[in-house]
Order: structure tokens, then sequence, then C-alpha cells
């Protein structure tokens, strides 16, 4: 008889054993698969816009609303090469496809959104998105690719044709003189400061001539100029309705050791030693981001070039930034979404203010619908103090976790998945096969970190679930190197685009104030030397 | 002969006991090996599905793989319940 029950229900009860010690095995993964599943189902139930973001392991695609992302802070940490640019250029087609639907439905004003790059691949990358949209669109819906291309803004600070003008020393619109002098006067000092920190003095010294070369609208190139031309500074004193300031340069000016004075001009002149730079900071306007802003633009913004040194580019993306800080705080219209995309964004906690000034966007940008998603190499290694990286991590509402240091992600470990079956090395074959306790794997999961593939990594949605999720993320076709220089050229050198200038135009809009400058007598030191160069190239020596 | 009548006549007048004992076996048997060839009960507490399948542990400290209600080959015992992992209540398995 047992051998008959063998027979006939032996094979099927050895298939159900298997089947049982196999969903046994899975079963905290299966559990945490499910959880994930219903979550993304229920993210892609809404009926607003969406972005794919990738896909899971298992292959369910990660689609969340577009509100998700561009309605909170964000922060995506990885190490070069891991795919942060790529998840950042994910969102930022998703960001276009829902701009240009908006268009063409010439609905109301969608929100715009910002890149600000420090080293050219999301850059190109967004242009290069955003011109294989125009050509799209060019042909289908000519109208809505006419106010696309009115929407952007490019600000390209390696171009020396077409030109952004960039003047620092143009003042922002409703903005008291004296704070936006001192307000200027402290980032400068504050990222130029090197090992050989400036003095206090220096700082005030270079806050009074701030206010009075941007009451001129003289731009910051030509400060070695005011300061060693005492006739033009004499000329721009009788000329300045500050009476307080006009006695400063009276009578205190003349005191400042030359020697405080070479410092400062020497850390300001490494600014302009790539022609492009040059050419933006000694423009007559700057951009107005908070107009930018308000009127939902796409800003595309680099401060990475050949001959950019290393430092410029840091400068000028903290620059940038901060600019953006002050813009974000005066915004008029709220109700306009905008999204921040920074590369690069462990330069924006290296100095006290700039950490100041992260805080305070991380903590209330969000009244005024800016916000913020940081892309970053090193953030515990860029964020020394632990305070700001608490603000970081409790205030960003998403965040990505790509190929890099774990320490960078320590705020991520609690959230791993862990699938509580992972085997223990076993010392010897007779040995007993023991797992891993849930902590343990949790510690290896988050060491695992920094071995994960390309465009890999784990993505954690903390209003929704408490448990990350591990993704591939989708692929932006979008050329690689020189294919993608050359792809997006076209759109880099057409001045009609991004509110550039030409080079033509730049220098037209220039000349009253070279013009103006000329006008004036120079010195005698100044007309000796002119006279003596022109002798001799009449002479021909 | 009249030993052998006498047990015969006694065996005929217990044959229905012996049929009814027989059958009553038989009944027991059956659940018993029906039992031993479903891979999961039900819980009589919180009517939860409880696997008879699975890798079991014999008191004698013999791991298999299998359905529950298997002799172990070391001990020679059967297991007489099982503990539903939902509820805990531990429902009691058929006897052979």
């Amino acid at each position: 008889m047992n051998l008959l029950f063998e027979y006939l229900f032996g094979p099927q009860l050895a298939k159900e054993t298997a089947r049982y010690l196999e969903t046994l095995a899975e079963a905290n993964l299966t559990a945490s698969r499910r959880q994930t599943d219903t979550l993304l189902q229920s993210l892609n139930r809404s009926s607003e816009p969406k972005i794919t973001i990738g896909r899971t392991l298992w292959g369910t695609p990660i689609i969340v609303p577009v509100s998700e992302i561009v309605k909170a802070h964000g922060v995506v940490t990885g190490a070069t090469g891991s795919g942060k640019t790529r998840m950042a250029l994910a969102v930022i087609k998703a960001l276009l496809d829902s701009i240009i639907e908006s268009l063409i439905a010439e609905a109301s004003n969608p929100g715009g959104f910002g890149a600000l790059d420090a080293k050219g691949d999301l850059f190109h990358g967004t242009l290069f998105l955003i011109a294989k949209h125009l050509q799209e669109l060019q042909r289908a819906h000519p109208h809505a690719a006419r106010e696309l291309r009115r929407r952007i803004v490019i600000i390209d600070f390696s171009s020396r044709d077409p030109v952004t003008p960039y003047n620092i020393l143009a003042r922002w619109p409703g903005l008291e003189p004296d704070f936006f002098a001192a307000n200027r006067a402290d980032v400068l000092m504050d990222l130029l400061s090197g090992s050989d920190k400036l003095s206090l003095g220096a700082s005030g010294v270079l806050s009074k001539l701030i206010l009075l070369m941007s009451e001129h609208g003289v731009p910051i190139t030509d400060l070695d100029e005011i300061v060693g031309n005492e006739r033009r500074r004499s000329r721009m004193i009788a000329q300045c309705h500050d009476r307080s300031l006009a006695a400063y340069f009276t009578r205190q000016f003349p005191q400042v050791p030359k020697s405080t004075l070479a410092a400062l001009l020497r850390r300001i002149d490494a600014l302009f030693t790539a022609d492009g730079v040059r050419l933006a900071l000694g423009g007559v306007s700057a951009p107005n981001f908070r107009q930018l802003q308000d009127e939902g633009k796409i800003v595309v913004i680099t401060t990475f070039g050949k001959t950019i040194a290393r430092g410029v580019r840091r400068v000028l993306q903290k620059l940038v930034f901060s600019d953006i800080t002050q813009s974000v705080f005066s915004r008029q219209k709220p109700e306009s979404p905008f999204l921040w995309l920074c590369d690069e964004a462990q330069n924006f906690f290296h100095t006290e203010s700039l950490r100041d000034n992260a805080i305070d966007l991380l903590t209330t940008s969000r009244s005024f619908s800016t916000h913020f998603l940081f892309l970053t190499q090193d953030l515990q290694t860029a964020v020394h103090d632990p305070r700001t990286l608490r603000v970081l991590n409790t205030n960003t509402r998403w965040c990505m976790a790509m190929r890099g240091d774990p320490a960078d992600c320590s705020f991520l470990k609690p959230a791993l998945p862990i699938t509580g079956r992972r085997p223990k090395p076993r010392p010897h074959p007779f040995a007993e096969q023991s797992l891993y306790s849930p902590a343990e794997e949790r510690v290896l999961v988050h060491e695992d970190i920094a071995s994960l593939p390309d465009r890999e990594g784990y993505l954690w949605l903390k209003n929704r679930s408490a448990e990350a999720i591990r993704v591939v993320v989708a692929d932006v076709p979008i050329p690689d190197g020189n294919a993608l220089m050359r792809a997006t050229s076209a759109i880099r050198m057409d001045a009609s685009i991004g509110g550039r200038m030409s080079r033509k135009q730049y220098d037209q809009a220039i000349a009253p104030r070279d013009q103006e400058r000329s006008d004036q007598v120079p010195d005698l030191a100044t007309a000796l030397k002119q006279r003596y160069q022109s002798t001799r190239e009449e002479r021909g020596t | 002969m009249n030993q052998f009548i006498w047990d015969v006549t006694l065996w005929i007048l217990a044959s229905p006991i012996y049929l009814v004992q027989w059958l009553a076996r038989l009944i027991r048997r059956w659940r018993f090996w029906r039992f031993a060839y479903v891979p999961a009960t039900t819980c009589s507490v919180c009517g939860s599905a409880i696997s008879l399948v699975g890798m079991w542990r014999c008191r004698c400290g013999f791991q298999a793989v299998g359905h529950l209600l298997r002799v172990c080959p070391v001990c020679q015992s059967l297991p007489r319940m099982v503990r539903c992992f939902v509820c805990g209540a531990t429902v009691k398995l058929p006897e052979l």
C-alpha cells in the first residue's frame, strides 16, 4: 500500500516540497518585491505626467509622477561614471516632455528647470535633448517649437561667440545697493580665499569698490583700472550719489596699504584668465534668475571650459549658486514650480557661507516652489559639518545612491532592502550552513554600494516607503564624447537661441561704455606712455 | 472436532465485530495515508494553511526534506502534532 501511494502521490509531493521550501527561502524577498510593486502601481495610477526613472531588478518599470521629483529636494550620490548624470538626464527628458506637452496644449505656465553643470556632461546632454525635441517639434508643432526656443536660456562661460553677459556687478532689480555690495564682496572674498586668506580690511575695500562700480555699471573686469587709474576713479567719485561712499574714497581709500590692494587685484585677476569668462563678466547685464524662475524658463549653465582653470570653474559655479540662492527668496510667482539640477554639488558645501546658503535653500525654498536636485560624488567627505549633513538628509524627500563610498550614503542604511537569506561563508564543507542576521546583512548590503554596477543604485522615496528600491536607471539615448559635442555644436553656436549675444552684438552693447572710458583724459604718465608707443610704431621700430 | 466447530461458530458470531474493527482500522489508515500525501492542512483555530511539506527535524536530531508524516529512519518515531505558524496553535495529526 505504501508503495502504491508513493507511486501515485510521491512525485507530486516532492514537487510541492521543493516549491514550499523555495517559497520559504524567498519569503522576505518576495514580500519586499510585492510591497515595491504595490508602491509602484499606486504611483503609476496617478493621472499627472510621469518620469520613467528605470526598472527594478525583476523588471517592473519605475514610473513616478513628475511632482514627486520636481516638487521636492533630492540627492543623487555616486562616484564618477556611476550614472548620476544619466539619472539627471532621465529627469530632464521627462521634464522636457511634460513642458512640451503643456506648450502643445497651450496650457498655463508648466514650470521650468535649470541645470547647473561644472564638468560639461549635463550641459551637453541637456542641449542634445533640447535640440532633439526642437527638431521634432519644428515639424509637427512649429508654434510650440517657437515657444520652447523662447524659454531656453544658455549660460556658457567658456564660449567666446556667442557670449552670455554675466556682469556680477549688475544690481538685481529692487535691491538695496549696500546689501548688494556687501553680499557680492562677501561672496567673492569667501570664494577667492585660499591659503593666504585676505584680511577683513581687504573685504571692506572690495565692498566699497563694488558699491562704486555697480553704481556706474562698471564690470568687475575693470577693477584693476579703477584701483590703478586715479583720474577715472576721481571722475566716478565726482558723479557718485552716495556721499559717504565719496567721502570714503576721498579720505580713507588713499590710506589703504598697496599690498592689500595688490593681493585683492591678484585674486580677482585670476578669474579672467579665460577669454569666455572675461567676456561674460565684462558684459553689461546679468541673468535675472528670479525672473527666469518665475517665467518657467529652461536654464542651462556650464562653468566648464578647456581654458577655464579648475579653481575658476569652482568659483563661477559657487557664484552662480549664490545668485540662485538670492533669487529664490525674491520670487514673485511661487505657483510656478522650478527644479534646479546641480551637478558636482559637493562644491556648494565647501565654505561656511555656502553651507548656510544651502541650509537656507533646503529649509525654506519649498515655500517659493523652487527645489533642488543635488548630484554629488562625495557628500560625507564634502560636508564636514554634521548639522548641514543632517539638514540635507532631513529635507530631501527622495534620494538615490549609486556606486560610491558607502560612507556617503549612510543615511540610506536603515532603508536598504534585505533578504534575510544571505549565507555566511562556510569554514569547511562539513560545517552547517548559517545565514547572516538582518543587521549583519544590512551592513554588507551597505558596503556593497561600493561595487554596484554602472547605472544601478538604490532609490528611496522617503514619503512613500520605508524601504529603498534597487533600480537600473533608464537609458537615455545620448551619444558620448566627441559625437555629443558635434551633435550639440549647432545649438551652442546659435546666438539666436538661449538669450545670448553674438560677439558682434556684444561688442556693440559694450561700445558705449568703452567709449565713455576712452573719452576720459588720460593722466600724465598714461599720456606719455601712449605718445611713446605711437611714436615707436610710426618709426617702425 | 467439537473444538473446531466451536471455534468456527465463535468466529462466525464474532465476525461482525471483526468486520467493524477492520473497517475502523481501514478508515483510520485511509485517513492517515490520505493525510500523509496532502501538502497542507488547515489550522482548526485560525483557519490558515499549515504546510505539511518542507524541512523537518525529528526530536532525535535527524533532519529530512519531504512530508511531515514519515517515520524517522533513526528513532522510528512518527510526529504527533504540527504547529500553526500563524496563530501558534497545535493541530493533532492522525495516528496509524
